[in-house]
Order: structure tokens, then sequence, then C-alpha cells
């Protein structure tokens, strides 16, 4: 993996987390724990969350308020991958092409 | 239906319930998070076990224990719209719902003031507060080497955070100096424990060997898809000579120039606003019991203007007083004698709440740093040589008028972001006749929500203040 795609977060030892799951980004399994929202899911495997057609989005405000991190969810568009939790087979599409970028 | 509906479960709308439930108002609180708190008592999942939970983490699950009891809590549900007569339509996982209470509070608090420089939107560039909700509620760490940069103590807050979650922070980019904050100085020294308190956060970063530039900020950050190196400079430049930069690598860039309160569900609403120096911006206008001009509808916290926590919380008892009185549970007297020690506990709180936007403002040079190609709108992948066209070829003066012309705030955050930050931009640069304090129109529905269930509650109408919304953006 070259430096630019590269984890952004990686989780801390202390707390234990919920259960494992794993949801499908774009198709590929990515493993991670009940509570965690999709950004963290995503951002501990690579640096971005999604790509539209002039680039690649990670994290902005955090908190819900600027739509940077938006991805599809079982293929409803506009969700907010900062405060939307994962859960068990999740199915989540991070190319905001013009399908799902409305 | 509810006689209160308290939208945001942070400090305000928390503090709002708990006395709204002692004076035996049926309440119901919505929060969009999946865990009350806001942003000052922000909690990790329920379920995650913690060994060392903070002293705040634990004074805030008690606070939403005591409140859980005198309410009914609605989490993971949006208020995506509100209509003059105050009716309020919600969105929980897609199904929708309106309520008519009669009363609203509006508690939803503030995010970080967004500025636009060179490589702001790559991955790895991010709000000093989204970094510290990624470890607060996430327990994760945001980056391996970090530069914290803006005005004010949030930032050490935020430094003192990452270090604690194991990141290098390499450097705290503070635009104020001493000088600068010379001739406050004075009335700062009638708060001694408050200062004490800002110097509690920045002595474990300097022991840590975190370096503190003061007078400096952010020029730009540069990497090849993601962050890689952020440019820092002087605030202040001599007229003529370019300003030296300095380059640090780095993966994670925290910016954190201030805040920006959310007033679009106010505005909708129909109450009057005022401008607000410290924030630079509209607020809702409120009098002595947080009552706005719109009948039945109250504000409280941050939404409102800047103050933190502290004063959230006096602001949020004083609201749920104001509504028992508006509602006639309590009489007028009764009111004013339960509200005069929280309001002069407030007007303490406030003189020095007011004392930090002029100890460490935004510097104005911020508005230097936009390049043409530099992005504005973050949706629309907006440039910022294309809403400066806007002003100067199409003669716009308002932001209403460059969003018409350019898309800017069309997009999914319907413009809470770049019209945060054009105003000042274009006033500045564009040279004339751009009005600083010109703002999008607010719009129903102000969170995406799917067409297809809309049909069964009726669609939020778009009102006066409102003008066309568009189902989502
Ligand atoms: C990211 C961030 C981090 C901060 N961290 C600190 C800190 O560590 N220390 C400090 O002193 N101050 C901090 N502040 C300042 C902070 O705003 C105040 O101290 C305090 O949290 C304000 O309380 P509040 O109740 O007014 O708003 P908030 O705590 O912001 O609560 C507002 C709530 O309203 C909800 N909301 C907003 N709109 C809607 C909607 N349409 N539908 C449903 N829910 C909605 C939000 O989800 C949020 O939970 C922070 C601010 C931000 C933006
Ligand atoms: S990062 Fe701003 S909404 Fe998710």
């Amino acid at each position: 993996m070259d430096a630019s795609s590269s984890p952004q977060l990686d989780r801390l030892a202390g707390p234990r987390r919920g259960s494992a799951l794993t949801i499908d980004v774009d198709g590929e399994p990515i493993p991670c724990f009940a509570g965690e929202t999709i950004a963290v899911a995503i951002l501990t495997v690579r640096s971005w969350i999604s790509q539209d057609a002039v680039r690649r989005r990670g994290l902005y405000c955090g908190i819900g308020v600027c739509f940077e991190c938006v991805v599809a969810v079982e293929g409803v568009p506009g969700i907010r991958a900062c405060i939307t939790l994962v859960h068990e087979g999740m199915f989540v599409q991070t190319r905001l092409d013009a399908e799902i970028d409305a | 239906m509810p006689d209160l509906l308290i939208v945001g479960a942070g400090p305000a709308g928390l503090s709002a319930t708990n006395k709204a439930g002692q004076l035996g108002l049926d309440c119901v609180v919505v929060d969009e998070n999946t865990s009350a708190g806001g942003q000052y008592y922000r909690q990790p999942p329920v379920a995650w076990a913690n060994d060392r939970p903070s002293d705040r983490l634990l004074r805030g699950r008690a606070k939403i224990e005591r409140a859980t009891a005198a309410a009914t809590f609605r989490l993971g549900c949006a208020v995506y719209g509100i209509d003059a007569e105050h009716r309020i339509w919600l969105d929980q996982d897609g199904s929708v719902e309106r309520v008519e209470p009669a009363c609203v509070l509006l508690a939803t608090g503030a995010y970080d003031r967004p500025v636009a420089f060179p490589g702001w939107t790559l991955p790895g560039v991010m709000s000093a507060g989204s970094a510290q909700a990624l470890i607060k509620s996430q327990q994760v760490r945001p980056g391996a080497r970090a530069v914290v940069a803006g005005s004010g103590p949030f930032l050490y807050v935020v430094a003192l955070e990452l270090l604690h979650a194991g990141v290098h922070v390499i450097e705290v980019i503070e635009a104020a100096t001493v000088r600068s904050a010379l001739p406050f100085l004075p009335d700062s020294m009638r708060y001694p424990a408050r200062l004490a308190e800002l110097v509690g956060y920045a002595l474990p970063l300097l022991r840590a060997g975190v370096r503190i530039r003061r007078g400096a900020m952010i020029s730009s950050a540069g990497g090849d898809q993601r962050l890689e190196e952020v440019r820092v400079r002087p605030v202040r430049s001599g007229a003529n000579d370019p300003p030296l930069e300095r380059v640090i690598d780095a993966d994670l860039l925290c910016v954190g120039y201030g805040f920006a309160a959310s007033t679009e569900l106010a505005q909708l609403a129909g109450c009057t606003l005022a401008w607000d120096r410290g924030l630079q911006q509209n607020v809702p206008a409120y009098d002595e019991w947080q009552a706005t001009s719109a009948d039945g509808v109250f504000v409280a916290g941050e939404a409102s203007g800047l103050g933190g926590a502290p004063v959230a919380e006096c602001e949020g008892e004083l609201a749920a007083i104001g509504v028992a009185r508006h509602l006639g549970r309590i009489s007028d007297a009764g009111a004013q004698r339960m509200a005069e020690p929280i309001r002069s506990r407030l007007r303490r709180l406030r003189r020095f709440a007011s004392l930090l936007p002029r100890l460490f403002p935004a510097p104005p040079e911020l508005a230097e740093l936009a390049r043409p190609e530099t992005i504005v709108c973050r949706c629309q992948n907006v440039t910022f040589e294309r809403a400066l066209e806007a002003v100067t070829h199409a003669g716009a003066t308002t932001l209403n008028e460059v969003k018409t012309t350019t898309r800017c705030g069309m997009g999914w955050c319907q413009g809470r972001i770049c019209g945060g930050l054009l105003p000042s931009l274009l006033a500045q640069r564009a040279g004339t006749g751009f009005d600083p304090a010109s703002g999008f129109t607010a719009r129903n529905p102000v969170r995406p929500v799917q067409v297809s269930s809309l049909a069964a509650i009726g669609r939020v109408e778009p009102s006066d203040h409102g003008g066309p919304g568009p189902d989502h953006p």
C-alpha cells in the first residue's frame, strides 16, 4: 500500500469495543465493531472515505454539519459517514458518481 | 402533543430538559446524534467499556441519566424542517413524522468556523472538533503526526487530547500574540481562575515538547491525495515581501479558528436575527427568557452566540422557566424568583465569554489564503475563482446572488460551510460592493430526506423566509 492510501486512523488499545462485524464497502468486506461510525470503519483501512469526480474526500467537521463524508447506504445517497453507525452486512457505496451524488 | 420539543441534547438542551422536568413540563428531546451530550459532553457508545472515564464524561453521563428520566429522548433523529407555526418535521432512519409542540427550544449548537486555504479539502485536514470527536466518542487516534492551527483555548484542549491519544503533536499554531492580547489583559485579570485554566492546558503541552507558535497561521496544506505537509506563515508580513513560510511534515492538520452558530432552524421559524460581533454572523435575537421574536420559539446555548458550556447550561435552564411561564404553568413572580440566581451567574459568565473572541480573534489575514483554484464550496467543488467572478463580473453583492450563478450552497450541506466562509472572503478579496453580513436564505428541508417518505405527512412547506426548497439538493 502506498503512503497516499495508508490508513488515517488507528483504534486505541484501551476501551473494549462492541461486537465484531463486517460491512461491505464497494464490494470489499471491511471488519469493524458495533458502535463505530462508517467513517471510522473506512478510515482504519485507508486514507479517504469517498471519491467524487474531482477529488478524494475525508472527514471535515466530524459532527454531521458539512456533509463532506457522505456515502450511499443500501443505495440511499447523502448518508453522513461521520454520524452513522455500522451494522452487520451494511452496504456502503463511496464512489460519488452521477448516479449516487444527487 | 408535547409542551416542549427541544432540538439538541448538548449542555443547553440537557439543562433545559432537567429544569423542564422539575417544572412538570411534558418534554421531548431530539438529537440527530446517536448519543446525547452534544459537543461538550460527547459520549462513547454506551456499550463500550471505559476503564478511565474523564471527569467531564462522568458529569455528562449523570446529567444525561437525569434528563432521560425527565423526558422522552429521540436520538439518531434529525429535525429536517420547521415552519413559521413551529411545526417540526422529524426523520428517524428514513421514517418521517410531524410534531406540533406547544413550544420549541432550539439548542442546536455550533460548529468549527470553516476557513478556505489551499489544500484544505485534502483528507487529513479536518476541524479541531472533528479530531476531538474521533478521540472522545470513537476512541481512535486521528493521525500519527499532527499540527493544530487556529486561535483560542480550544486549540490547547484538542492538542492535549491528541497527545493523550498517542498522536505526535508537532506544533500548535496560534494566531494571537501576547501583544495582540495586551489591551484586554486588565479585564482578563479579573478572572484569575479561568486564566489559570488556560495556562493549565498549555503547560503539559510544553512539557511534552510541543512547540507553541504565536502570531502564526496556516498558509497551505499539500500532498498527493492526502495531507503530507503543512505550510505555516506569520500572520502579519511586510506589505511587499511574501510571508516567510515553514514546512512541517504531518498527516493530520486540525483547524480551529473559532465557531459558527447553527441558525437555520431559527431562520425558518421566522425568528428575528441580530448581528453578533463575537461570531461575526447573524444569530437569533432573544429576550430575558431566551424567547425569540417567533411566538413559542426559544433558543439557548451556542446556537444563539458564543459562551461555552456553562453559559449554554444557564440559558437552557432559563429557557425552560421561560416556557413554563409562557404556558402559564408558573406565575410571572415565581418565574422571576427562579430566574434571578441563574441570571446573575449568567451575567458573570458572559462577561468572561465576551473577552475570548477579543483575546483570540480569527485574523482577517485568513482571507488572503484562498487561491483562484482553491475550492470554496466543498459539496459542489466550486472554486474561489468562480465565486469571485460572480461578484466582479456578474455584479453579485449578496451570497444568494452568488449562489444562482455558481451553485455555491446548493449541495448537501445547504451552504453551511461555504456560507460561513464566503461573506468575509468575498468582501475582502472582491474589492467592491459585496455585503460581508449577507448569508444564504435557509431552506427546508435542512437535512436531506427521501422524497418517497414525504407523502405520508405532507411536505414541509417552504415558508416566506425559506423560498422554494428542493426535496434534496
Ligand atoms: C466539534 C466541537 C467540539 C467542542 N468541544 C468543546 C470542548 O471540548 N470544550 C468546550 O468548552 N467547548 C467545546 N465546544 C464548544 C461547544 O459548542 C460548547 O461548549 C457546548 O457544547 C455548547 O452547547 P450547546 O448545547 O449549545 O450545543 P452542542 O453541544 O453543540 O449541542 C447541539 C446538539 O444539537 C444537535 N442538532 C443540531 N441540529 C440538529 C437537527 N437539525 N436535528 C437534530 N439534532 C440537531 C447536535 O447533534 C448536537 O448534539 C465544542 C464545539 C464544537 C463544534
Ligand atoms: S465530516 Fe462533516 S458531516 Fe461528516
